[in-house]
């Protein structure tokens, strides 16, 4: 078990209670999502993957170890913590200082440069290692904060919000970074809003509503309109299900194709559904 | 923590009043404070500002750090005159002793009483400052301000920077908390040292990106329109603050009749 929570309340300064008993875990390796509305706990709760917030109830445990009894600094080599606004990360005066800074005074030289030109080759930055990172756009900035992140080497990656705020294609170079860094074979957690990445990408999904989880399971499940269940989750988080998973449903329910499957996620998924239904020769319009 | 925080909201008749009485009464019990050299007469100003404050239920204000460094403010300035202050003549003896440090002469009772007066003082007027604060929204303060005739320009000028401060330290504190999930060390004191430059060019970066913001926000509000603007936030004197303006120069005017009358009351 990589990440185990357990009956997790969260109290901040003024009695604001953020989190109301949590409990779950995630095992090695896994993609979660977690998704809610804004002030629904979600921030809050990845930040005790990493230490930043102590429980006021109930206990984390990374790796085995309970966060309460160990300091920041040793977990961030564990848990890797993206930030939202990369501004918030950045101070060096080149992108390769950036990714080097925290290295410095761990490892040895050797060992810097490989961690360093790894970090930069992975999420294709070589181009810009000796630019400023704050004169860089939004999302290679976006970059350069995962690679400091990942130049830790820390086995969980939690990403706030990676796509916020981008434009599309800004959103795609994000987008495959991340899959890029799962590829390697870490633990991903991505607090997101966007549920296209979720249903795509997504393994697992957590529904925080007022800081208690109201859905923990597959996204295929969360979205299938078909179910009471699922859309009373979607409209307690305020989420809207990705088109796909609302057309296929729709065209199931109204549209006269009994066939189709209710929980499609993607629009490769649909066209491939709607291709056997085609080749069943049940759909005779096409 | 946040600016604010000296502000109290409770719902008492002294929170209603004009913050332009309470002006009125800062600057009358400073001046009361300073026109009479007798610990008793300041001790009086002293004593109705704790009224005032227990009044507007803002007793709170006492338990924090400010009144804590004005108590230190009274103790210091009543051993530091006691020792240095030319007017001392009497020494102090306990037991045939006397207190007596290398370089400074030793404990003398008039330096310590010269000490007690601005001691004391320092307290009263920083009773004032807590009371008017405690009672008084920043908001209604700078529109008073500007009633009073400082520009809007000035007015709005420190109510943004009054918004800011908490803002910054918001910001700084999410961004110390992105260093250290960076792996940023923050264990002794040279590693806060050190943190500061990685903590400080953000917070730098990220504020003047605000202020940039701001700036370009209320002009595209109509900051600097050439017409007077109209008061949402509408301020008027009410019969009590009547009353309150009236008592409070009445105590100016009795201060002035004693002090010119019979002196300013010293007892050395």
């Amino acid at each position: 078990m990589m990440i185990e929570v357990e009956n997790l309340y969260f109290t901040y300064p003024g009695n604001v209670q953020a989190l109301k008993g949590v409990n779950l875990s995630i095992e090695e390796g896994e993609f979660v999502a977690i998704v809610g509305p804004n002030g629904s706990g979600k921030t809050t709760l990845a930040l005790h993957f990493n230490g930043l917030l102590k429980p006021t109830r109930g206990c984390v445990y990374v790796k085995g170890k309970d966060t309460r009894e160990t300091c920041v600094e040793e977990l961030s080599t564990v848990v890797g913590y993206v930030f939202q606004n990369p501004n918030h990360q950045l101070f060096n005066l080149t992108v390769r200082d950036e990714i080097a800074f925290a290295l410095k005074r761990r490892l040895t030289k050797s060992e810097l440069e490989e961690r360093v030109e790894d970090a930069l080759s992975l999420f294709g930055l070589k181009a810009f290692e000796d630019l400023n990172p704050f004169t860089l756009s939004l999302p290679l900035k976006k970059l350069v904060a995962m690679a400091t992140v990942y130049a830790m080497k820390p086995e969980v990656f939690v990403l706030d919000e990676p796509t916020t705020g981008q434009d599309f294609f800004g959103a795609k170079l994000v987008e495959n970074a991340v899959l890029k860094v799962r590829d390697t074979g870490k633990t991903i957690i991505v607090i997101t809003h966007d549920m296209k990445f979720v249903a795509r990408h997504a393994k697992r999904v957590i529904v925080m509503v007022d800081g208690e989880i109201a859905f923990n399971g597959e996204p295929r499940e969360l979205f299938d309109q078909s179910t009471q269940d699922a859309r009373k989750t979607l409209e307690r988080a305020k989420i809207k299900p990705p088109k796909t998973a609302l057309l296929s449903y729709m065209l199931r329910q109204d549209g006269g194709f009994k066939d189709l499957p209710a929980n499609l996620l993607i629009p490769e998924e649909f066209v491939e559904a709607l291709a056997k239904l085609r080749s069943k020769s049940v759909v005779k319009c096409l | 923590m946040s600016l604010k925080g000296f502000y109290i909201q409770k719902d008492s008749w002294l929170h209603r009043l004009d913050p332009r009485t309470k002006m009125a009464y800062l600057v009358v019990s400073a001046a009361v404070v300073f026109i009479f050299f007798n610990p008793l007469a300041v001790l009086a100003v002293l004593f109705i500002n704790l009224i005032l404050i227990f009044l507007a239920k803002t007793y709170v204000v006492l338990k924090g750090a400010l009144a804590k460094i004005l108590l230190i403010a009274l103790v210091l300035n009543i051993v530091v005159h006691g020792f240095a202050s030319p007017a001392g003549k009497t020494p102090v003896s306990l037991f045939n002793y006397t207190l007596w440090i290398p370089f400074f002469e030793s404990l003398k009772w008039e330096g310590m009483y010269v000490g007690l007066v601005f001691g004391l003082r320092i307290v009263a007027l920083g009773l004032s400052l807590l009371f008017f604060v405690s009672t008084t929204h920043p908001t209604d303060f700078l529109n008073s301000l500007r009633r009073l005739g400082l520009p809007v320009k000035y007015t709005l000028m420190l109510s943004i920077s009054l918004q800011l401060i908490p803002e910054m330290l918001d910001e700084s504190r999410i961004i110390l908390n992105a260093q250290r999930a960076r792996g940023v060390r923050l264990k002794n004191s040279v590693d806060k040292l050190k943190a500061i430059i990685s903590t400080f060019i953000p917070l730098t970066i990220s504020s003047l990106e605000k202020m940039n913001i701001i700036s370009m926000s209320i002009l595209a509000r109509g900051y600097g329109a050439p017409v007077k603007p109209t008061e949402i936030r509408r301020l008027g004197l009410k019969h009590v603050d009547i009353i309150v303006i009236f008592l409070t120069f009445f105590m100016l005017a009795l201060a002035l009749y004693i002090r010119i009358f019979y002196g300013d009351l010293s007892l050395f």
